[in-house]
Order: C-alpha cells, then structure tokens, then sequence
C-alpha cells in the first residue's frame, strides 16, 4: 500500500499522506459524531460504505475518479473498492485426495470425511456458503433465506470447527485439523505457497469480496482525498499490490502481476458469487442474531 | 500513606493529594461509563427502555449472560483456591524458594492477555503440546478435543487470573503474626487446627480481595473465552463487540454493558454481605 500507491502520489502530487492502521468502522462513526475527523480516506471492508452509512460519508466525486474502469458492481456513492479478494475453499491435500469443486463438496462429509473450518463471523461467508452448496444459483443468494441456510449447517454442524483469525484458518487446514476450510484467497495462498504447508484451494463458487476507499463526512481535505482515491484506484497504480500478495485490483484496465495472475479471484469470475452489500447492511442486525443464536445451540 | 498521614495528624491535606486522582477517574472513567449508560437509554433517540426490553427478552443474550457469570464464577472459585495454596508455599518457603515462586507466578502476568491466550492454543489443540505427549506416550491413539472446549476456557482464564488471587493472599499472609501460631500451638492446637482456625481466619480477607478482582475480571474477559471457547462458552463481551463494531448499535451494547454492570454490583454486594456476616459470626464466637 505504500511502496505501491502513497509513496508514488507523494512524489507526483507532493500531497504528505499519513498511514494510521486499524480500521475501525465504529471510531469512524464516533469522529464523524463528534465533528473531530482525522481521517481523510478510510480503507474499510465490505461492510462499510453502503448507503446505510450515508450520514458518515462524503460523496465520491465521479469526475475525478474513474468509475467506468472499475469492475461493475463495485463503486457506489460513497465508496470506491481498491481491491478486490474472495472466500474460497481450502483442503488439506494429505486429507483430501480428489480436488473438492465447490461449496456441495464442504457439506459431503461422507466422500469428504474430516472436520470443516468456517469463520466465526455472520457477515463473513458462512450463510452464502451454505446456501451454494445446497443449490441456490450464486446470482440468486439474496435475500438470504437464513433458515435454509441454517438447515443445511447444521448436517455438519458437530464437525465445524470456528476459527477466529485468518492465521488461524491457515493453520487448522495445514495441520490437518480439519480437512477443509472457507477462507480467504489470500490466505489459502500464503498456506499452500509462502509457508509449503500441505494446502490447497479452488476458485470454483468463490465468493467475491472487496476492500473501499471512501471519506469520513466532514474531512478538511476533501479534495486531496478524492484526489488520492483516484490515484489509488487509477489504471496505472491499482495493480501495484499483486506485485505482493494475491489480491486484485479493481480497476479493469489495471495490469496485473503476471506471475501472480493465476492466483487473482479476477481471473476466475466464472461461476463466482458475490456479497450483496446493501441488502447485508440493512438485514446485519437480523443475520447476525440469527446466527448467534444458531451458533449458541 | 493515607492512613500513616491520619496518625501524623496531618489528615487535612490528605483529600487534597488524592484530588488529581479522582479528576483523573472522573475524566477517564466515570464519564465514558456514563455515556454509555445514557446511550442506552437515548439510541436511537426514542429508545427509553426498548433496548432493555429487547435485551431482556432476547434468549440469546440470556443464553451468553448465562456463559459469561458461569465461567467467571468457576474461575474464580478455582483460582481461590489454587492461589490461596501456592501463597501459602510461598508462605512456608525459604526466600530463595519464595523469591523464585512469586517470579514464577508474576512471569505470565508480564507478557500480553493475547500471547498467553494463543500460548495455550498451541499447548490444547489437536496438533499440539499436551495431545502429541499424550500421543507419543502411548496413551491415547486419537487427540484428545481440548481446544474451543469450556475446559480450555477454565484453564486459560485461571492461569490468567491466577496472579490476582496469590498477591493478595501473599500479602495478606505477608502480615500474619507468626506469634498468633506460636500462641495456638502453645494452647495446644494441633497444627491442622492452627492453619483452619488461626491462619485461615487471618488471612481470609486477602482471598476475598483475590476473589472480588477476579470475579470482576473474568466478567469482562473477552478475548481468552474467544480464542478457546468453543459455541457454547461465548461470553457477553461478544455480543457487544458485535453491537458496537459491526452494527454501530450503541443503545443494545450500552444496554447489555449496563445490565452487566448491575449485575456485577449486586453480585459482588451480596457476596460482600455473607462474608461480612461469616467474620462476624467468627468474631462473636
């Protein structure tokens, strides 16, 4: 993030950008209640920026960001995405010998036999996951129908395994703990090829996620922040990341990583769901006591 | 000090001292506290009592209400009990023995809540410490489940907790008379007597002090239950986590945070009061 893109937009703009790390969507919200933004773009995950949190942010200004580059689908009023990641499914190749070709595959517990590692996160995956592998088309997963979805996990209920961080996922699946795991791309890469661990993943019903860029209502520096998230999300500079980690751009004219293009969730859209972030920020409250209940059983 | 300041006669200054303490409490406490109780009450702006209601009638809340005062009453009890004894073989020891006991229980209590948490997830999972010995010892051919299980919780959390309850009791031991235990044996109390019905009494109010700040504690942990609970050991802090964080709901967090602390204060009053009553009782004797 900045090798790739602030230290460049330094250099061009001669604007001065200062990292604070730990997104943190509800000291947004605080700084925005209490007039004191310090924030001037924030990077927030797929929740964020919806219009749900319209009282928080400013507008993005389509004239100066490129919106008819970036991916359909993944620029809104308030928020553009820089990048672009899925959920997928990983297995432990000691475990699992035929490669698994979908979400139908994670609930066969007697072709798959093994303990299954989900996300212990309501808005993370596990409900879509679910409700793929029992048929639903990707392009009709919302509304959730949270009961069927509910159904379908508890058949393997007494297998799953909740892992709380994204490392943590990694090591479960690599160790053989459980056989498969809903994870990140990211993350299934880092298992199966920085640290050689005994993993693999596919693409197949990935589902696609995102990171934004939007800006805190209020900022002092409204134009450099429009100005840093069209540099950001450019053709030129929104590729930089999958120099790094398998993480894809948003912008469709972007140029990629060669090496790393395999491993992008971009180059596997075929089949691919992805969250339906608005009908989610309205129905957040609903999902996740739905699944705090179910979990508690 | 403040009491040695009351004996020097020098009392008037003494609420003067503590002044900066309390403006600092006020500003960094006592406020956000009562935020959060306002909030509960004014978001959103109309809410009154809905979010108690809501909370109260809600079977999941009730359910990790129920989690959270269970585990920390376990922990607590255990905790007592372990750090009572091992204060007590401080206590007994030489003060080589005593000076490498204390360094050993204060050790843990240097490093980060999160490293020793996910210490004890490399020592209980599957793949790792005690289920490999178990494994290659020959005593078991599977592992054991030990990890997200409420005994991983039990465990974590009272070795956690466990420093809170032995300095207390240390101190408390610290100050015993040993002239008292000389006077009971001499009176021809046997030495199992001496410790129940000298000692015991003695340093009781040290282990009450370990209990209260480990009870309120392990109320408001979060992050061990988390990490080595399973479904069914998820404390409330999760539930308003997830009210704040994800959904930006602060009259739900505001409301389960306040009914918490409530129920701590009463908890704690009534415990207070029996042990209040059970030294007086002795007293009166």
């Amino acid at each position: 993030m900045k090798q790739g893109i602030l230290d460049p937009f330094t250099e061009e703009t001669g604007t001065e950008v200062t990292i604070e790390s730990g997104t943190d969507n509800a000291k947004l919200r605080s700084m925005v209640d209490a007039n004191r933004v310090v924030w001037d773009v924030y990077n927030g995950d797929n929740t964020w920026g919806t219009s749900a949190d319209a009282d928080y942010l400013e507008p993005l200004d389509y004239s100066v960001i490129p919106q008819g580059e970036i991916l359909e689908g993944y620029s809104s009023d308030y928020r553009v995405a820089n990048t672009l990641y899925s959920i997928v499914l990983a297995y432990n190749t000691d475990a699992v010998t035929t490669s698994p070709t979908g979400w139908a595959d994670f609930f066969d517990l007697e072709k798959y036999p093994g303990k299954r590692g989900v996300m212990d996160y309501s808005l993370g995956g596990i409900f879509e996951i679910a409700l793929l592998a029992d048929g639903v088309a990707p392009d009709e997963l919302y509304p959730l129908d949270i009961p069927r979805a509910i159904a379908k996990l508890d058949t393997i209920k007494d297998q799953l395994v909740f892992w709380q961080s994204g490392s943590e996922s990694e090591e479960i699946v690599g160790s053989g703990e459980v056989s498969m795991v809903m994870t990140y791309n990211a993350r299934a890469y880092d298992a199966k090829v920085n640290l050689q661990l005994p993993v693999d993943y596919t693409f197949d019903q990935q589902i696609l996620a995102a990171s934004y860029l939007s800006i805190p209502k209020g900022t002092k520096n409204l134009a450099a922040a429009q100005q840093l998230i069209a540099f950001a999300v450019s053709a030129e500079h929104n590729g930089a990341p999958s120099e790094f980690i398998p993480i894809a751009p948003s912008n469709t004219e972007a140029t990629v990583d060669p090496t790393m293009e395999p491993d992008l969730p971009t180059s596997h859209l075929d089949g691919s769901a992805s969250f339906d972030d608005e009908w989610i920020a309205q129905n957040s409250a609903d999902i996740d006591s739905a699944y705090q209940a179910w979990r508690a059983q | 000090m403040v009491t040695a300041r009351v004996r020097d006669g020098r009392s008037a200054a003494s609420p003067l001292l503590v002044m900066p303490l309390l403006t600092l409490l006020a500003i960094f406490f006592l406020i956000p506290l009562g935020t959060v109780v306002v909030r509960s009450f004014t978001y959103p702006a109309d809410a009154g009592l809905a979010n108690y209601v809501r909370v109260l009638t809600d079977p999941v809340s009730l359910q990790y209400a129920g989690n959270t005062f269970r585990m920390a009453l376990i922990v607590t009890v255990l905790a007592v009990i372990i750090g009572y004894f091992y204060a007590y073989a401080m206590y007994k020891s030489r003060p080589g023995w005593r000076i490498f006991l204390l360094f050993a229980a204060l050790l843990p209590f240097w490093t980060s809540l999160l490293v020793r948490s996910f210490a004890w997830t490399v020592i209980l999972r599957d793949t790792g410490i005690f289920n490999q010995l178990l494994i290659g010892l020959g005593l078991i051919d599977e592992p054991i489940p030990l990890l997200r299980t409420s005994f991983a919780v039990t465990v974590g959390m009272t070795q956690i907790l466990l420093p809170f309850v032995i300095l207390p009791c240390w101190a408390a031991m610290a100050r015993v008379d040993a002239g008292l235990l000389s006077a009971s044996r001499s009176l021809g109390a046997g030495p199992v007597a001496t410790f129940w019905r000298v000692f015991v009494p003695l340093t009781a109010p040290g282990a009450a002090a370990g209990a209260v700040l480990t009870f309120i504690l392990a109320v408001g942990y979060y992050i061990t239950p988390v990490l080595l609970g399973g479904p069914a050991d998820q404390p409330i802090a999760v539930l308003i986590e997830s009210a704040v964080q994800q959904r930006g709901d602060w009259g739900t967090a505001g409301a389960l945070a306040t009914l918490v602390l409530i129920a701590v204060v009463l908890l704690l009053a009534a415990g207070w009061g029996l042990l209040a009553r059970a030294f007086l009782s002795r007293k009166e004797a």
